[in-house]
């Protein structure tokens, strides 16, 4: 098609791809919208992605939760979209709320061929158990994000809800508010 | 923890003041409260505050962590509203100085207002990367700071709307700069896709639009939050805060919007639920009843809430019409109210509410025929449960008559069995009427050898008659003492009691709400032996039953056995002299 990714655009297709490929032709594999912000937030602690996160108030199984969100991931996956190589899935859940899920598109497949082998083998690194070499699980459950090794039957904790403090030092700041002067001018 | 990431920072702002909107329900009364609870009228206007409850008021001492929130009254009308500085002393892993001021309106309208000073050593000019972290943390830090002064009733109101877990419930972000960089004339370059925009999007979620107000003078409106760009803001602070109330209004009513859209899922599973229970399944119409009474129970905690948003909307329109005409020809003002949509806005919050009113009252509907039919089943199933009494009562009677014929027979059997046995000792005793001297004066005296076999009979009747008597007399129950408690009681103090005992059996019987626990142990009671029974809700601590099987009845008294039971929870102090006992 002619479309020239970024090095992050590439990879984060090719991360797609990972977590949806399947050899069957009746069914067709969805990665969620929580796992796939998981692993961009740990994507990027682990330098496969130079993005920028920051904490995010989400619907997060049901709940308001901050998370470690990537805007610039966000966009990215936007930008898959709107070149068509992306598709978006929206679903009810049993907890009844609405998510996202991800796949590549016919044209997506097409592309993610041309991804260099140093940014498949870097996104490789990112799921794949140091120690058995296999593919891990991501599961975002209502307390905790983590990778799981089957074979290893090893959890790996991701700290997608983890936010960082900064130090800062803040004065009271109090704005003026027209009824409440009004009030106490004029009573009710 | 420090960031992990390198932060590109990319917009910057020159003074920024944060403020941290929310919409809470308010009325006058809550008002007073606070004002109450603050001390508002005192001379010395300044305490401190903690969520720690006191459950030991008997006590002169008592401890606490050093998690709390200094207060200090700086305006107030009884009635009406509190403005106050607050500065929260939580533990945190890094420095942190956090001192906001703090508006509680009736209107509902709860503003954090704080004033950056600096950020990781940066003084004057701070990015949005590092902005973007104060304020979740400013939104955690002040709905645990409000939660101190909140009522139950209103706390309540919140958990309904946000799942139990108010603490982290969104709120909306106002931040005002004195100056912005990058500052473009063109104010589409913000709005690029790329990293500008998603700069934007890390404090405002998602940016909607950016207005031009005068040269030096911008506004970012996003979905959770406006940026507002001027040297000299105090003569947008009203405007500002009037779209506070609206925009935080707004991300409430979205909430209840979600949560309605749930209790509609909950109903219609519900009703699936109601439609597979079987006629003959009396736990579960029961569990399905206990269904619609939570969910009953929440609608109308939003019903509640929307008095409440009717109420306040009401007060901010009469607000922003004395606001108007002050600021009527001010053509900035003009521009940043029309870039924050407020006439809009206000209308739309009003058509909501209708249409929440609208989803409640389809809500109840829905509720009162789910309960019409669980109602109807209930119904049934108890007919069917009354008629296997009946049915079962008819039984029993006829078994009683039974067994009232089985023991007419068995006596009349006796008085037989009694008949034949003393003929047979009178045979014996006349060798069948071949012993020569006692045949020959029976057969010369037969009305006095009858008399003689019927007494011999009547003796031997008689002792047959004592002996089934005693052994219906040892087949007798044990003297068994209950009592009654069914309240709250010392747990530490019951689990010490309990320690003292040998137990022989230990069993818990848990269900949805209650897990009740038996214990059995046996025990001397007056120098005789007997075994007790003490039944009580763990969780709760509610003491249920305490009783005693006495295997000698008649020995012991009903009353010496109660003392023995009271007694024995007096002296270890499970319960007080004064608390009452049923049987």
């Amino acid at each position: 098609m002619g479309v020239k990714l970024t090095r992050e655009q590439g990879r984060l297709l090719y991360l797609i791809h990972l977590l949806t490929r399947t050899d069957s032709e009746d069914e067709v594999v969805w990665v969620k919208d929580l796992p796939l912000k998981a692993l961009l937030y740990q994507g990027i602690v682990h330098g496969v992605f130079d993005w920028d996160y920051a904490p995010q108030s989400v619907l997060f199984h049901g709940r308001r939760k901050f998370i470690n969100v990537t805007q610039e991931g966000e966009d990215d996956i936007n930008d898959l979209r709107e070149i068509g190589f992306v598709d978006k899935l929206r679903l009810s859940t049993s907890e009844h709320t609405h998510i996202n899920a991800y796949r590549l598109s016919k044209e997506g497949l097409e592309a993610v061929e041309a991804i260099l082998e140093d940014d498949q083998e870097a996104v490789e690194e990112l799921i794949i158990c140091p120690q058995c070499k296999k593919a891990r699980d991501v599961y975002v459950e209502a307390t905790e994000a983590y990778f799981f090794c089957k074979d290893c039957n090893k959890k790996t904790p991701i700290d997608l809800l983890g936010i960082e403090d900064v130090p800062y030092i803040t004065e009271p700041f109090m704005p003026r508010i027209a009824l409440l002067e009004e009030v106490v001018r004029h009573g009710d | 923890m420090e960031i992990k990431d390198e932060l590109e920072e990319i917009v910057f702002l020159k003074n920024p003041r944060i403020m941290i909107c929310e919409w809470i329900p308010f009325n006058k009364n809550q008002i007073m409260t606070i004002n109450d609870d603050l001390e508002t009228t005192k001379r010395i206007k300044s305490n401190l505050f903690t969520s720690r409850i006191d459950t030991t008021p008997h006590t002169a001492t008592f401890t606490t962590n050093p998690v709390f929130t200094e207060v200090k009254i700086k305006d107030y009308d009884v009635s009406r509203f509190v403005r106050f500085d607050a500065q929260v002393f939580y533990p945190e892993d890094v420095v942190q100085i956090e001192r906001f001021g703090v508006n509680i309106d009736f209107s509902g309208r709860v503003i954090y207002g704080l004033a950056l000073k600096d950020i990781d050593g940066c003084k004057e000019v701070q990015s949005l990367d590092k902005m973007s972290r104060v304020i979740s943390d400013v939104v955690l830090d002040s709905s645990v700071m409000v939660d101190t002064l909140l009522s139950v009733f209103q706390k309540r109101l919140l958990d309904v709307v946000f799942f139990d877990d108010s603490k982290e419930r969104d709120k909306f972000t106002v931040i005002i700069g004195d100056e912005i960089t990058p500052h473009f004339d063109d104010n589409d370059k913000y709005l690029d896709k790329e990293k500008h925009e998603n700069e934007l999007n890390q404090v405002l979620e998602a940016v909607h639009r950016v207005v031009t107000l005068s040269p030096k003078e911008k506004v970012f409106v996003g979905s959770h939050g406006i940026i507002l760009v001027s040297p000299d803001s105090t003569k947008y602070e009203e405007i500002v805060s009037v779209a506070a109330f609206l925009y935080s209004l707004q991300i409430l009513q979205r909430n209840i919007s979600t949560r309605m859209w749930i209790l509609w899922d909950q109903i219609r599973e519900t009703r699936e639920k109601i439609l597979a229970v079987s006629e003959s399944d009396t736990e579960g119409i029961s569990h399905i009843q206990e269904m619609l009474s939570q969910i009953s129970g929440t609608i109308v905690l939003l019903e509640e809430i929307t008095k409440y948003m009717s109420h306040s909307t009401a007060y901010i329109r009469r607000e922003w019409n004395a606001l108007r005409k002050k600021l009527a020809d001010d053509e900035c003002c003009a521009n940043l109210v029309e870039a924050l949509e407020i006439d809009k806005q206000a209308h739309t919050r009003g058509e909501i509410i209708t249409d929440i009113k609208m989803g409640i009252s389809g809500l109840q509907n829905e509720i009162s025929g789910l309960r019409d039919i669980a109602g109807t089943i209930a119904e049934k199933q108890m007919k069917k449960v009354n008629e296997a009494l009946q049915e079962n009562i008819a039984e029993m009677q006829e078994m009683t008559r039974a067994s009232d014929r089985t023991g007419s027979a068995v006596e009349v059997l006796e008085i037989i069995l009694a008949g034949s046995i003393s003929f047979d000792i009178v045979n014996t005793f006349s060798g069948e009427y071949t012993n020569e001297p006692l045949a020959l004066w029976a057969g010369e005296h037969p009305s006095l050898w009858f008399l003689i076999i019927l007494m011999v009979w009547g003796v031997i009747g008689w002792l047959l008659y004592r002996i089934m008597d005693q052994l219906q007399a040892a087949s007798e129950k044990d003297l068994r003492i209950t009592m009654r408690f069914d309240h709250k009681v010392d747990t530490d103090r019951l689990k010490a009691y309990m320690a003292t005992k040998e137990v022989l059996v230990s069993e818990e019987t848990a269900d949805a709400n209650t897990r009740l626990k038996r214990v059995s142990w046996k025990e001397d009671i007056l120098d005789h032996e007997a075994s007790l029974q003490i039944s009580f809700e763990a969780a709760s601590g509610i003491l249920r039953t305490f009783s005693a099987d006495v295997p000698s009845p008649g020995v012991l008294t009903a009353r010496d056995v109660k003392g023995y039971l009271v007694d024995q929870l007096k002296k270890a102090e499970v319960i007080t002299e004064d608390e009452p006992v049923s049987m």
